[in-house]
């Protein structure tokens, strides 16, 4: 085939007929930027950033869409299309949440907070889960986007939760079409989502905006993964950050026996993908989000168990297998029975057969067939339970019924999930398995596929082999006993061919997913899956009213700004002792973490407290899902130091987030005081401000900051008060409430020009009494409790950097902690 | 209004007379809107179903095209032209008395399904601003209280 000799930046390139501009830099390795444009999918031309320059040709074509053509010259980096690409950026930001680029704080933000705050939607920088992995983001920075000229929009889209696995946050979705084109690709052209509507109403969308569990949705993940904002995101892995490595193994799950790479951090699995984006490397939904789900799972062993007299006893993995050899050493012959889950591979079947046969000398092995939601053992193992003749069993996970668990004198379990079968076992071993072991699987076609340890387990938990092999060894079978897995794979004898017995594959129909590992539903293990597998209506909570009970009732609630929840509370004992600068204390239900939050306003007529909730985690999520008329378990306060209400002269109160509506009462306050009150307000973009009116009316100035430069000063509250400063303010004190990164320098700025400054301290807290500790931050050389000493403490002389250290320490804890639900059957994952 | 039934079975006459191929989608839609008045959730199946392509592709079609409606409309549709002329002769005074009167927004149907209201940017009856159409007929140079009694008499006749 002859070749087509182009220019493409003064390089002789070489590319053949059918290729376009794109694909030929791309092979002579020139670079141009891309979004809508993806190695899996057809050209497209929707973004126009990889648009060049032919020589001959009129405009700027898009190289994704042009042909080669013999002789022409591209130019791919002239002065017109960097502008130009700079321009088509900014217009893409200007509906796309954009102070991850253009915020002046951006560098110290990534800094000092390598996480996202973990809310509910994403509408600022910090928010988004997916700020390391953003095209939009690298190529914003790579031209240097610095100021957007163009006016921010947000789209204010409710983020949609209704299937188990992804969130949906159309509010930054760039309509590049990659979801819906990979989607008709891979599912034979009927896509579960399509662009609806049009102009600047057009978004992605289903059939009526019907939830994607009503539509042919697969849940084969590949809209996530082809995604390249972060308006598509597994809902598990989202905020658990880009893995180290990425490692291919076969999924055990179910006969398909697919292969799939897991995404690996820090030795966990932290999230799945097809090995490609294409019709024949597709997988299902419980090999997509369920698989990776299981190893870090909350319900998972972790301990070894013995039975003791009076009842479990946690020991070591040496004491187990000691444990369990001693119990079945009475039972040899056919009085004992070894059952095994199909999913285990081939090497493991292998050596538990061989453990029953030449360790136990029985012929009482099955591995147990699965039909739906269900596992069926032997009819000679249940026939031999139930007449007695066997009477020891070693199980790897919950197979028998509670009536043949009765009548078993030994039980010996290794499994990785809790059941009832843990729970009677004499032995029970925490097991590593699927992607923590290694050997071959026979798929349904009858191929050997390698499965690869991807996982670590923790220190003292072992994959089932050898723990078969231990138990083997310990009752002096050492002929069953080995090294490695590999040592098996080598005795293996030739693979037979399976028959597939089942027509159909999980791939095209969620009726036929997988439903069951080792006797443990996924739904159980994985609870949001239900919303999939069992298609039941939500339940109506009960009311927790009685009579005239109406203490911590939710008399009023408003999202003020995405992420900011306003909450009017019941509570006239707090409202009666409320005092400018002090906090409350809440708790949703008797579960919930105790969260501290600034007090924003109260009446002591109506006997109301207000507080504005920034969705920040999981704690925060559960308060901002509560509706009127709703009621928390908790509300203790008012804790902590009023603030010191006198005439200083002029006042600044800083606010941002939260600190908007914390900053209010200080102001009505300090105004009756005789002050010249100055509010400085600061939020990432001009859609997040709130109470503006409010605040107005209750200062003497109103100074407002955006971190996008969308409202008025270009910045934060530190950009407003050298603003002040700058116009010849003397200011004589000023009171700051936000997060601790905004007050941190906030103080860099005061301290310059020796102002004064209080600040609210918001360290994690316990019980808000000064008895715990928790919230202690170092003030000069003293350790101060901001619960009882502050919470407003002398800015100046606080140890930021510390105090960001220890707010940052339960960072994996919380991430773990965050609620897997969706919107509609939340009742169901009270667990999690 | 036909029953379920009965609406699925016109539907399904309207598809005898096209192939299954889906260049088709938007002639069957414009039939079956000319039929039914509006395009229900049921009757995209039904479409989807023979065209061999997914009800949200069709909905992908249908809203970016101004002329598909996928709500009942009500018996009579009112239009209340908010252009230019009609702007300066306040016509946004004839939309709110037509607003207060029928408890409804442009865009919304009455429980009844007596009325449907709409505000359009211009009908092309400007010399006779403010207008209103209602039922394809232009009613001229309205105030507030003769749209009132237009609409009195039109519920009950």
């Amino acid at each position: 085939m002859s070749g087509i000799k182009l220019k493409i930046d003064g390089k002789e390139v070489e590319a053949q007929a059918g290729d376009t501009i794109l694909d030929a830099a791309k092979n002579a390795g020139i670079d141009i930027p891309t979004l809508c444009a993806h190695p899996s999918l057809e050209p497209y031309g929707a973004c126009r950033l990889c648009i060049v320059k032919v020589e001959g040709m009129r405009g700027y074509p898009t190289s994704c869409t042009t042909p080669v053509a013999d002789g022409m010259n591209v130019n791919t980096t002239n002065e017109d299309i960097i502008q130009l690409r700079r321009n088509i950026l900014k217009l893409l930001l200007s509906g796309h949440t954009s102070p991850c680029v253009v915020c002046l704080h951006k560098d110290l933000c990534e800094k000092y907070r390598p996480t996202p705050t973990k809310a509910g939607r994403t509408t600022r920088c910090g928010t988004c889960s997916n700020r390391e992995d953003c095209s939009l983001k690298g190529y914003s920075d790579e031209y240097e986007i610095k100021d957007l000229e163009v006016p921010v929009i947000y789209n204010n889209i409710p983020v949609e939760r209704d299937d188990p696995f992804m969130d949906r946050d159309y509010s930054l979705c760039i309509l590049c079409g990659r979801c819906v084109r990979i989607c008709k690709k891979l599912h034979d052209g009927k896509g579960a989502i399509d662009f609806i509507g049009r102009g600047k109403d057009a978004r992605i969308g289903t059939v009526f905006g019907k939830d994607h569990t009503d539509t042919n949705c697969q849940f084969c993940g590949a809209c996530v993964d082809i995604c390249p904002t972060g308006a598509l995101t597994d809902r598990y892995a989202k905020w658990l950050g880009t893995p180290d490595e990425v490692v291919r193994t076969t999924c055990m799950l179910c006969p398909e026996g697919c292969l799939i790479d897991l995404k690996v951090k820090n030795g966990q699995v932290i999230g799945a993908q097809a090995t490609d984006l294409t019709v024949d490397a597709r997988v299902c939904a419980i090999g997509r989000f369920v698989l990776p789900q299981l190893f870090e799972n909350p319900s998972r062993l972790r301990k070894h168990m013995i039975r003791v007299v009076d009842g479990d006893r946690k020991v070591s993995y040496e004491e187990t297998v000691e444990h369990a050899a001693e119990k079945l050493k009475s039972f040899s012959g056919e009085a004992f029975a070894m059952i095994a889950h199909p999913s285990t591979t081939r090497e493991d079947i292998y050596l538990m057969r061989k453990f029953t046969k030449e360790a136990m000398k029985s012929d009482n092995f099955c591995v147990v067939k699965i039909d739906k939601a269900t596992t069926l053992v032997d009819d000679t193992i249940v026939n031999g339970i139930e007449s007695g003749k066997i009477k020891a069993a070693f199980t790897t996970g919950d197979y028998l019924g509670k009536e043949l668990l009765d009548k078993l004198e030994v039980l010996i379990v290794a499994d990785m999930f809790p059941s009832k079968a843990t729970e009677q076992a004499d032995a029970v071993f925490a097991a590593g398995a699927l992607a923590e072991t290694s050997g071959t699987f026979i798929t349904k076609a009858g191929e050997a596929r390698e499965i690869n340890v991807c996982a670590k387990l923790p220190d003292d938990i072992y994959p089932d082999w050898k723990i078969i092999s231990d138990v083997a060894a310990k009752m002096g079978a050492s002929g069953v006993a080995v090294k490695s897995s590999e040592e098996i794979t080598k005795e293996l004898p030739e693979s037979q061919v399976a028959k597939s017995v089942n027509e159909g594959s999980p791939i095209e129909d969620l009726a036929l997913l997988p439903r069951i590992y080792r006797g443990h539903k996924f739904e159980d293990i994985v609870c949001a899956l239900k919303a999939l597998v069992i298609k039941e209506e939500p339940v109506e909570e009960e009311t927790r009213e009685t009579g005239e009970e109406k203490r911590f009732k939710i008399l009023e609630k408003q999202e003020l700004v995405p992420d900011t929840h306003m909450l009017k509370v019941y509570a006239p004992a707090v409202a009666e002792n409320c005092k400018p600068g002090q906090f409350v204390i809440a708790m949703v239900n008797e579960f919930s973490e105790r969260i501290p939050y600034t007090v924003a306003d109260w009446d002591k007529d109506e006997g109301t407290v207000t507080i504005n909730v920034l969705e920040a985690g999981r704690s925060s999520r559960e308060v901002a899902l509560l509706k009127e008329g709703d009621h928390l378990a908790h509300f203790a306060g008012p804790l902590g130091k009023e603030i010191d209400v006198k005439k200083y002269g002029t006042v600044v109160l800083g606010g941002g987030c939260y600190g908007v509506g914390g900053i209010y009462p200080l102001a009505k306050e300090l105004k009756k005081a005789g002050n010249r009150v100055i509010c400085v307000i600061e939020a990432a973009s001009h859609y997040l401000l709130y109470w503006e009116k409010k605040l107005k009316d209750a200062c003497d100035e109103l100074v407002i900051t955006t971190k996008d430069g969308s409202r008025d000063i270009k910045g934060g509250v530190q950009e407003g008060v050298e603003m002040l400063v700058g116009r010849g303010e003397k200011i004589d004190q000023s009171f700051i409430i936000g997060c601790t990164f905004m007050m941190m320098l906030v103080c860099e700025e005061t301290k310059k020009h020796s102002i004064p400054t209080l600040t609210a301290m918001n360290p994690l807290m316990l019980d808000g009494t000064g008895m715990c500790g928790a919230c202690r931050v170092t003030m000069g050389e003293e350790v101060k409790f901001a619960c009882v000493d502050g919470p407003f403490l002398d800015g100046l002389q606080i140890d930021w950097k510390e105090l960001m250290q220890r707010h940052s320490a339960f960072r994996s804890e919380e991430i773990e902690s965050l609620p897997q639900e969706h919107s509609k059957h939340k009742h169901l994952c009270r667990t999690i | 209004m036909p029953t379920e039934t009965t609406m699925i079975a016109d539907i399904q006459a309207v598809l005898k007379n096209y192939t299954d191929d889906r260049d088709n989608l938007i002639p069957i839609l414009q039939e079956v809107q000319e039929m039914s008045g509006y395009i229900s959730e049921e009757s995209m199946d039904v479409i989807a179903d023979y065209l061999d392509i997914t009800p949200t592709e069709i909905y992908g079609v249908a809203t970016f095209y101004t002329q598909f409606v996928f709500t009942r409309p009500g018996e009579h549709v009112i239009k209340v032209c908010l252009g230019t002329a009609c702007h300066v002769k306040k016509g946004q005074q004839i939309m709110g008395e037509i607003i207060n009167y029928l408890g409804i927004q442009p865009g919304e149907t009455t429980e009844d399904y007596k009325f449907t209201l709409a505000a359009v940017a211009c009908l092309g009856s400007c010399a006779l601003a403010p207008a209103v159409v209602i039922d394809g007929e232009v009613y001229g140079r309205q105030t507030p209280q003769s749209v009132k009694k237009l609409l009195k008499e039109i519920r009950e006749s």
